[in-house]
């Protein structure tokens, strides 16, 4: 039994042959390559994955559950997951689950009354996203983890070495194969392949949005929203009270934001890191994290003029998207219509318990829309008439992931009962 | 007299600002001012259009308007326009440098006073009046890219500013208005006919800006901007009616669709306060910007850094509501597509949107206090250094080479709590410094040659032998010295598309789409190798190839090499093509990376005028005869029908005649001139523009003043 698993073939990696690709240990690669029969149970491994990891990184952040579900949903099938991360790259080589799972431990290192037991799980999860063996995801570790250990620094110096111990403990056990780091290649420069600017990654509400950026071979990428992410996330902006929010604990989760868009933004070459859209999921969980950490506040101020200025700032980015990629965002325009209605029905729901729940129903409504619009682009996933045709689509682990949408759903539902009988 | 004078101190420093930079800039390199279009167009376009006026012929709209430029769809070489007449006369054969350094001058200093008009009409002090005009005069994009090269742009930029402040007195003047209302349309049918379409888009914006914004005030002050619109659109209609006839030609260079050219994005147009800032940005090739493009003045971010924002914000909402609205919808124009109907390079809005934007903050730090303490200053010299920190993100190894122009900025910002009623002066004198600094750090490199040093530059190589320097489009060396020479035009007008046609993985994304805005033209290849037809393709009428159609003699470009080093095409020319070219390469090196690659055919077509082809049958004899907007040639038809084809582009407006007898003008495939002969017909055969509704337009344009002076009479009695 060969379970070290190294050969010749593990530096074959075509595209991004100066990342650590090469997975040595693949423990979770491995596992899923026993486990599955087919690449449908791989996405749906995946996608299962990825929501649990995001929920649990919302709530480290100290979101409710409900706006964690909300996230967690979101952003597990926003279209980049499914451009990128499934249909190129996803359960065979993305680790983005794991990231955000040791994101969640690692920030719940900050504050749990155990720190010597959570630092093991994370420290093991460190491993496990180190042993992917993903230059990127290795970086947007050490940046996670310094970033905790900093914003904890000050105020409890144990913690912050907990923190570094539970990192270096995941980095120690990868130490073997250290020495191949010196085959990376380095560099910085920035020749704008898979480069996306600053608009590109913060117009992320708007479906129809597709941007031009450049892929490996310098042709554009095919046309697809590739960045949306929420459609809620712009229009909250505008009810939110920012003269009255507390800025206090944010420091952390913003920093992060910063320095993944300015990794996202380029340079197309940094050192072994390269194709910087690949930080995309990054900002996005932070920035979105970041948006409802501080909308959980209740801050929220429902007025005229602020519904006024969403639709503005909606037509605004409807705008740029139409003059972005004009032909294919004009056939997609009646998308546009979901958001605008949501929008408008945004101010009904915004101080109520059943926001979260407006929010979960609409995204999955838009998001099977959009998939549904650009079904026919490449790259696109497929149709969702293909999709349900496929004997994977009634395989019993496909149910898993409608289970949970429903479980968040009848959770939502009782949550809200119970509210309103408090109210009555 | 004196405190008279006093008054317009501020704008003789911001006059003065300019001079010395530009002076700089012209010592530093000679040929700064002499770039692309300039050459290959505007310098010959304006000597042509010269000696037909010494000559008592005014060019109406001569054939060539419409078939030279890049944007041969636009008019843009301003025929009606005064100050555009007025630089042809100062083109000087024997020193071109010169003349395009002068003029650039001139132009510059008078959008400095136009941009100063347009401060003051916007309540701004002298000083800061005079700041804004500075800036627009120093404005790295109007330096490098309209300065050198795109003339009309200047020109454009000069009458919009003036009729923007034009109107914009006039929406707030009480009283006599029939001399504003004048005035205000001849500045709008001076922007018209400066011809740069994309100017059209911002007056439109603007007028419809100030229209609403007076409305809710005064309705009867918000009429006069119709009336003003209304005049300022008849007074314009002799140069936009030709254009409008040819709607042919609109809808295919038409069309809604990005290519990603030219059209800038958010950091870019956030980032215009860094120096060091140098934008990846697509032209023919993804690039990085060898100059940072998007730079309009050091000090906008720390003045907001230093400013109370949100009651500055709340003052400048409630007072300067419409120049908020304005610069919205600029902004929305950079950002628009890279080609909406005839309009394409969204870029060329920035000057616009820098000018709203500047004014918006110079209006912000004139009324709010600022305050320099100690934090401001940091959290202004932090905002300085994340703008540098993305810089290095845009483009690593080429903002590090310049990166200690950051250093500069940096001191000013710790110098500003010193500054203490001098705040104009002092931004002033900074900005001077600082694009001074810039061009020590840039003047070697150019938006056109590449990231070759001009020093290094193709021109350089043959700098010697009295060409100035510059012989690829317009080079002694070459004999294309007659510049009336029609072929060069032709050259001009369409090589400029030619240059792009390869089909290699580099360069096919940045122009995707141009075959939808070029279809007659651009299928041209004049590689081997490639997907698109060769230009020793058969047009299918004639059976002649494109290159003899179009009387093509010689094809001159450049290399320009990806920032990686890749090839856009010039390796393909190192194959034999059927169209017997030589390979002509100057300065020796075959294929260096900035060298100079001339591709010329061995046989000089020798036909009349711009005839380049006729039916079998038929005999052409003698030399053409030039006339002010045509030629005449002999012919004598067999018995069969037959064609004569004109290397000219077809337009509207064309007209044909066989000894005064009218014949049929139709385009041949889509873009050439050719004018069918009947059989046997024999005689002199004329061919001629002339506008189409030309004599209709001028009527209403008479008709319009008559009103207007009937409103005048009506006016002054006090009837209004």
């Amino acid at each position: 039994m060969n379970t070290k698993g190294r050969d010749n073939r593990t530096w074959l990696f075509p595209v991004l042959a100066i990342s650590l690709t090469w997975a040595v240990v693949l423990v979770v690669g491995g596992m899923t390559s026993v486990f599955s029969t087919s690449c449908e149970d791989l996405v749906l491994a995946y996608e299962t994955a990825m929501v649990a990891a995001l929920y649990a990184l919302c709530r480290a952040y100290g979101l409710r559950k409900e706006s964690a579900a909300v996230l967690a949903l979101s952003i597990s099938i926003t279209p980049f997951m499914f451009y990128f991360q499934i249909g190129g790259r996803g359960p065979l080589f993305g680790a983005l689950p794991l990231v955000f799972g040791a994101w969640a431990l690692l920030r719940c290192l900050m504050a749990t009354k155990t720190p010597s037991l959570m630092a093991l799980p994370a420290a093991f999860l460190v491993f496990l996203t180190l042993s992917w063996g993903r230059a990127q995801e290795g970086a947007a570790l050490l940046i996670i983890a310094a970033a905790c250990a900093g914003e904890v620094f000050a105020k409890d110096r144990r913690r912050a070495g907990w923190i570094a111990a539970s990192v270096l403990l995941g980095i120690a056990a990868y130490a073997p194969v250290a020495g191949d780091l010196a085959g990376w290649n380095g560099g910085l420069f920035n020749s704008g392949r898979l480069v996306p600017t600053l608009g590109q990654v913060l117009n992320l509400s708007n479906p129809v949005w597709m941007p031009h950026v450049l892929s490996g071979t310098g042709e554009f990428l095919p046309a697809a929203p590739i960045f949306f992410a929420a459609w809620f996330a712009q229009p909250l902006l505008f009810f939110i009270d920012w003269r009255r929010l507390e800025w206090k604990g944010t420091a952390g989760i913003a920093g992060l934001a910063g320095i993944f868009l300015f990794l996202a933004v380029g340079p197309e070459r940094l050192g072994p890191l390269s194709f910087p859209l690949l930080w995309v999921p990054y900002v996005q969980a932070a920035l979105l994290v970041l948006l409802f950490t501080l909308a959980e506040q209740g801050n929220l101020v429902v007025s005229r003029a602020r519904l006024g200025w969403a639709f503005a700032a909606f037509a605004v980015t409807s705008y740029c998207a139409v003059m972005e990629y004009p032909e294919p965002a004009l056939h997609a325009a009646p998308l546009l219509l979901l958001p605008a209605v949501f929008i408008a029905a945004l101010p009904k729901f915004l101080r109520t318990a059943s926001l979260p729940f407006f929010l979960a129903v609409t995204t999955a409504i838009l998001a099977v829309a959009t998939i549904w619009t650009f079904s026919g682009a490449e790259l696109a996933i497929p149709h969702p008439s293909a999709l349900l045709a496929h004997p994977a689509a009634w395989h019993p682990f496909a149910f898993l992931a409608p289970a949970i949408g429903f479980a968040i759903w009848a959770y939502f539902a009782a949550a809200e009962a119970r509210s309103a009988g408090r109210h009555s | 007299m004196t405190g008279r004078l006093d008054k317009f101190r501020p704008l003789g420093f911001a006059l003065l600002g300019v001079f010395g930079v530009m002076s700089f800039i012209y010592e530093l390199d000679h040929r700064f001012f002499f770039m692309d279009d300039r050459q290959i167009q505007y310098f010959p376009y304006g000597l042509v259009i010269r000696d037909a006026l010494l000559h008592g012929n005014f060019p109406w709209v001569t054939i060539r308007t419409f078939f030279g430029g890049a944007l041969w769809l636009d008019p843009q070489y301003g025929l009606y326009n005064p100050l555009s007449l007025a630089m042809d006369f100062l083109i000087n054969r024997e020193d071109l440098l010169f003349s395009a350094f002068l003029i650039s001058l001139i132009l510059n200093l008078l959008l400095t006073a136009s941009a100063y008009t347009l401060g003051r009409a916007y309540g701004l002090q002298r000083n800061f009046a005079a700041l804004l005009g500075l800036m627009a005069g120093i404005n790295i994009y109007v330096l490098y890219f309209l300065s050198d090269t795109w003339q009309p742009g200047l020109i454009s930029l000069v009458w919009f500013l003036l009729a923007w402040a034009g109107l914009k007195k006039l929406a707030e003047t009480r009283g006599n208005v029939a001399l504003r209302v004048l005035g205000a349309s001849a500045l709008i049918f001076l922007t018209v006919s400066s011809g740069w379409p994309h100017q059209y888009v911002a007056l439109a914006a603007v007028m419809a800006v100030l229209f609403a914004d007076t409305w809710r005030q005064d309705r009867k002050r918000a009429l006069r901007l119709v009336w003003a619109g209304a005049l300022g659109a008849i007074f314009s209609l002799p140069v936009l009616a030709p254009v409008a006839t040819a709607a042919g030609y609109w809808t295919r260079a038409g069309g809604l669709f990005n290519n990603g050219v030219f059209t800038p994005d958010l950091g870019d147009i956030l980032n215009f306060s860094n120096p060091a800032w140098l934008p990846h940005y697509r032209n023919a090739f993804m690039r990085v910007s060898p100059v940072p493009l998007f730079f309009a003045g050091w000090f906008v971010l720390p003045l907001l850094m230093m400013a109370n924002l949100r009651r500055a914000a709340r003052k400048l909402w409630k007072e300067q509501g419409g120049l908020l609205a304005i610069l919205g919808v600029f902004i929305l124009l950079v950002f628009s597509a890279q080609n909406m109907g005839p309009l394409r390079w969204p870029m060329r809005w920035l000057v616009d949107a820098q000018l709203a934007s500047l004014a918006t903050v110079l209006l912000l730090a004139q009324t709010t206090t600022l305050r320099a303490d100690a934090l401001r200053i940091k959290v202004a010299l932090g905002a300085l250094g994340v703008t540098t920190l993305a810089a290095i993100v845009e483009s690593p190894p080429e903002t590090a080479a310049v990166l200690w122009l950051v250093v500069l900025p940096a001191l000013f910002i710790g110098a500003l709590p010193f500054i203490k009623d001098r705040l104009a002066g002092f931004l002033g004198a900074t900005s001077v410094v600082m694009v001074m600094a810039m061009a020590l750090c840039f003047h070697s490199s150019s938006l056109f040659i590449d990231h070759g040093k001009r020093a290094d530059s193709p021109g350089a190589a043959v700098a010697d032998d009295g060409s100035q320097g510059y012989t690829f489009y317009w080079g002694i060396k070459e004999g294309f010295d007659d510049l009336s020479d029609e072929r060069d035009f032709l050259l001009g007008g369409m090589g400029g598309y030619y240059n792009i046609n390869t089909t290699n993985g580099y360069s096919s994304y940045s122009y995707k789409g141009l075959d939808e805005v070029f279809p007659g033209f651009h299928d041209f290849s004049y590689f081997a190798g490639t997907e698109k037809p060769h230009l020793a393709a058969r047009e299918p009428e004639t059976g002649a190839a494109f290159v003899d159609l179009l009387k093509i003699s010689k094809i001159v470009t450049e290399k320009k090499a990806a920032p990686e080093g890749l090839g856009n095409g010039w390796h393909q020319s190192a194959e034999t093509t059927p169209l017997t070219f030589e390979k002509h390469v100057t300065g020796g090196m075959a294929f260096d990376k900035d060298r100079l690659v001339t591709l010329r055919r061995r046989d000089a077509n020798k036909l009349p005028g711009t005839v380049s082809w006729w039916s079998p049958g038929m005999a052409v004899g003698g030399a053409a005869r030039p006339e002010a907007n045509g030629e005449t040639i002999d012919i004598k038809n067999g018995a069969q029908a037959g064609l004569v084809v004109f290397a000219r582009l077809y337009y509207p407006g064309f007209r044909a005649t066989l000894d005064h007898a009218p014949l049929r003008v139709r385009p041949l495939d889509g873009m050439l001139v050719a004018v069918e002969i009947p059989p046997d017909a024999a005689g002199a055969l004329t061919l001629s523009f002339v506008p189409p509704f030309f004599g209709a337009c001028l009527t209403l344009v008479a008709l319009a003043l008559a009103g207007w002076a009937a409103f005048f009479v009506a006016e002054t009695k006090g009837r209004f």
